[in-house]
């Protein structure tokens, strides 16, 4: 019975590394709710999850982590210079969609699709860090 | 090449590739007249070299749809076309009302260009991508219908496959929904409404149905992944084409005169048109990891994932970067819309068609699967040059658009128009130096067919 529980370990964990780096994307476009799932499931797998899921699931949170305190800082820099309504909203927004978005998205795209063939992936430069 | 009638696609790709040239050359005129104003008049005017520009690129690209469906609709079908000699006939018809036009263009004033063609008869000219006489309207209809009748003929005597049905889907609702071009009503705000039923309906509905069936056409040939997998992506793929793009149609609605909800549905059907081209994305890299063997055609495999990722770049985020109403209000007809025009175009239309011919070309001039090795490495070169320059193309006008819409639209004392053109020239150069790069990439990709044709073919598939 035990290659059949193994098979089960590790669709589970592909299924998982999935949902982690789907998370992640949706955090770009919504952020925080996606993080605190992706947090709630790094605490929850971080002592278990091993292979696959551990390395999706650490580069998700970890990216996760970074993509909401970039755009919690593009808020609080609105905030500061005059509110949504003033002058410099518009640019931060513009500037935090064209520079932050594409370098986050493309590196989460590449591995929603590892994670998606079963084959693990480090995130350029971020990916290194430890958490 | 499977079947001879596919032979026909071949003068459809060469003469597209001829237009594509004279859209960059006429966009590089265009380019430079942004900051050198006097370059070229009275010659070549602003407006006119803005006309053969775009026009250019849109018979280029159906042209190339055209070719690519004369080439893929046989194969998939496992028939001979109904019609070879109507498809060539048709080619010809196609060719030199295009040429007429453009010289049309080039040779008139514009108000004698449509006293000639007698517009006022049945008044369909002066509208921006619709600059056509009313008689070559009626002549690209005639050649839609002529197609679409050898294709549809092909398509019933053959095989039914899920990416042929997903083309003739996509090439009926083109060729219905230009009919809006003949709609002309006094009412401005009903001509803009039904007019972008022709240009958003077009490019953000059914072409994504054209693009999905030839890009899930070069995946099955080159990677032998199951067709059964593939179809399921692009059953899911145009389905959310569909559902986000016929209503995110209302983004075009905000300032139109047009009732207020659109702001409302136009936002929120609009912010999810992304997903479609998301999907494209991950499916393309997807069907190639799961892939059963190595193509020796490179060129064409790096296209056809160039397209899924510059088609989410340009279309996908660069179009959710400015269609949200709030955002819209500031930004809306600045240069954002250009840089956004600029890299959806390339990389949804102008890449899947260049796909296509890549894999398709080295066939259709006698090879077994794809072109010697150093012909292969000058395309790639192509891709990159082109790609790169593109995505510098883009960056560049955001940034313009990005300072025009605070110039201009935001402030105590916003500035005029041209005020502001003066201050973002220095954009407007950077964009001239990356659209000649562009043009460099264009002259390669030309020279990729020409170079190392007597060496032996890349190596076979494994």
């Amino acid at each position: 019975m035990a290659e059949p529980d193994r098979q089960l370990e590790v669709v589970e964990g592909k299924t998982l590394a999935v949902i982690s780096e789907g998370l992640y994307l949706l955090n770009l476009l919504f952020p925080l709710l996606p993080l605190l799932a992706l947090t709630w499931l790094w605490l929850h797998h971080r002592g278990s999850a091993t292979g696959l899921l551990f390395n999706h699931l650490r580069q998700a949170f970890i990216g996760a982590v970074i993509a909401t305190i970039l755009f919690t800082a593009a808020n609080l820099l609105i905030i500061i210079l005059g509110g949504y309504r003033s002058l410099h909203a518009l640019i931060i927004f513009e500037l935090y969609y064209i520079i932050c978005v594409p370098l986050l998205l493309i590196p989460g795209l590449l591995g929603l699709i590892k994670a998606m063939a079963g084959q693990s992936y480090r995130f350029p430069l971020i990916g290194r860090l430890d958490v | 090449m499977q079947y001879k009638s596919q032979a026909v696609a071949k003068p459809y790709f060469i003469a597209a590739i001829a237009l594509f040239v004279a859209q960059v050359l006429f966009g590089l005129i265009m380019g430079l007249q942004y900051v050198v104003g006097d370059f070229l008049f009275p010659e070549i005017p602003f407006n006119v070299a803005r006309m053969v520009h775009t026009n250019a690129l849109i018979v280029w690209l159906l042209m190339a749809f055209m070719g690519a469906s004369y080439y893929l609709v046989p194969e998939e079908a496992e028939t001979e076309l109904y019609s070879p000699g109507l498809a060539t006939l048709m080619f010809w018809v196609f060719l030199v009302a295009a040429a007429l036009t453009v010289a049309g263009y080039l040779l008139l004033s514009y108000s004698t260009l449509a006293d000639v063609t007698m517009n006022k008869l049945l008044p369909t000219m002066g509208r921006e991508f619709l600059e056509q006489p009313t008689i070559t309207k009626i002549g690209i209809v005639i050649v839609a219908l002529a197609f679409l009748f050898n294709i549809g003929m092909t398509i019933l005597r053959g095989r039914k496959t899920v990416i042929n049905l997903v083309l003739l889907m996509g090439l009926t609702g083109l060729a219905v929904f230009f009919l809006f071009a003949f709609y002309n009503p006094d009412n401005l705000v009903l001509d803009k409404y039904f007019w972008w039923w022709v240009v958003h309906l077009w490019v953000e509905g059914v072409w994504e149905l054209i693009l999905g069936a030839i890009l899930a056409f070069v995946l099955v040939k080159t990677t032998g992944v199951d067709r059964e997998v593939i179809e399921k992506w692009l059953y899911v793929i145009i389905a959310m084409t569909l559902i986000t793009g016929i209503i995110g149609t209302g983004h075009h609605y905000y300032w139109i005169g047009a009732p207020e909800y659109w702001q409302w549905w136009g936002s929120i059907f609009s912010a999810m048109e992304p997903i479609p081209f998301f999907m494209m994305t991950v499916f393309a890299f997807n069907i190639v990891n799961k892939r059963r063997r190595d193509h020796p055609n490179k060129p064409a495999m790096l296209w056809a994932l160039g397209t899924a990722v510059m088609a989410f770049l340009g279309a996908g985020v660069w179009g959710f970067l400015h269609t949200l109403s709030p955002v819209n209000y500031y930004t809306h007809g600045s240069q954002i819309t250009a840089a956004h025009g600029h890299m959806a175009f390339y990389g949804a239309y102008v890449m899947i068609n260049i796909t296509i011919i890549s894999y398709a070309m080295p066939l259709l001039r006698g090879r077994n699967a794809a072109n010697p090795l150093k012909s292969q490495v000058w395309e790639m070169w192509s891709f990159w040059l082109m790609t790169i320059a593109m995505v510098f193309i883009t960056l560049f006008l955001t940034g313009a658009g990005i300072l025009q819409a605070y110039l201009q639209r935001m402030g105590e004392n916003p500035q005029p128009f041209m005020v502001v053109q003066e201050q973002i020239s220095l954009f407007y150069w950077l964009r001239e130096i990356a659209g000649v790069i562009f043009l460099i990439g264009l002259v390669v990709y030309i020279a990729s067919f020409f170079v190392g044709q007597n060496d032996p073919e890349a190596a076979t598939e494994s």
